[in-house]
């Protein structure tokens, strides 16, 4: 009985440890969290998936980088970085970044929402690639469907995304070194 | 991120990409050891030191 006591409590204690990465991802996925929770803090890294994903040497993929962002949203135990700046900022690239003010911004400040067209221009992409933004944004759970707001049809999830400045979530300071190295700062 | 450029990261070139919350536009900003290179577009206004 001690012994099965004993052997719960080492268990739970390895559960509970705070940079474990735990399953439910594939290996090259792990391979990319892993990366992450490395990288997290040094140089006050707030690097993102997308650069973990290149530096890890994967293909990119809006299919991987949501998997993987995905996870990180469901688990802030996995870091600190997690906790104090929010998954938002680590999960989403610096077009959806862009897109997201250009829609949430338009939003706090009563203005007209943005049509696709209008995010093409303001963010310099092309148009499918505003898509693929607002899509991935939709999938987070940052803009939700609202075919009467106008525009692209897209309105804040919630409240926190209509005034999102005091939080980093749609901010970046991507950073490339001559060493090679990308990261993202706060 | 500017005590970063001039500090730990001082042996290095840096390309800064960021951008104003309160807008889309890009701004990309490039350091070399420490040192202010150029920025883009050319009307970026860098703030460098204080005190």
């Amino acid at each position: 009985m001690t012994m099965q006591i004993l052997f719960a409590g080492l268990l739970f204690m390895a559960q509970a440890k705070p940079n474990a990465v735990p399953t439910g991802l594939n290996a090259n996925e792990r391979k990319v969290l892993e990366y992450l929770l490395k990288d997290w803090g040094e140089e006050y890294s707030v690097t993102g998936v997308d650069i973990a994903m290149q530096a890890s040497g994967m293909e990119p993929s809006d299919v991987t980088r949501f998997r993987i962002g995905d996870y990180i949203k469901k688990h802030p135990e996995l870091h600190e970085v997690v906790r104090q700046w929010g998954w938002q900022t680590l999960v989403l690239n610096v077009n959806e970044k862009l897109i997201a003010r250009a829609i949430v911004n338009a939003e706090r400040d009563k203005q007209s929402p943005p049509s696709m067209a209008d995010l093409s221009r303001l963010v310099g992409v092309p148009e499918n690639e505003a898509r693929s933004a607002v899509g991935m944004l939709d999938r987070f759970g940052i803009l939700k469907r609202n075919k009467s707001a106008g525009g692209v049809g897209y309105v804040a999830a919630e409240p926190r995304y209509v005034n999102w400045t005091p939080w980093l979530d749609f901010q970046f300071h991507r950073m490339t070194l001559s060493s090679g190295r990308i990261l993202n700062t706060n | 991120m500017l005590s970063l450029v001039s500090d730990k990261l001082s042996s290095e070139k840096v390309t800064v990409e960021d951008s104003s919350p309160d807008g889309t536009a890009r701004i990309r900003v490039v350091f070399d050891k420490g040192q202010f290179v150029e920025a883009d577009p050319p009307g970026t206004i860098v703030f460098i030191g204080g005190g």
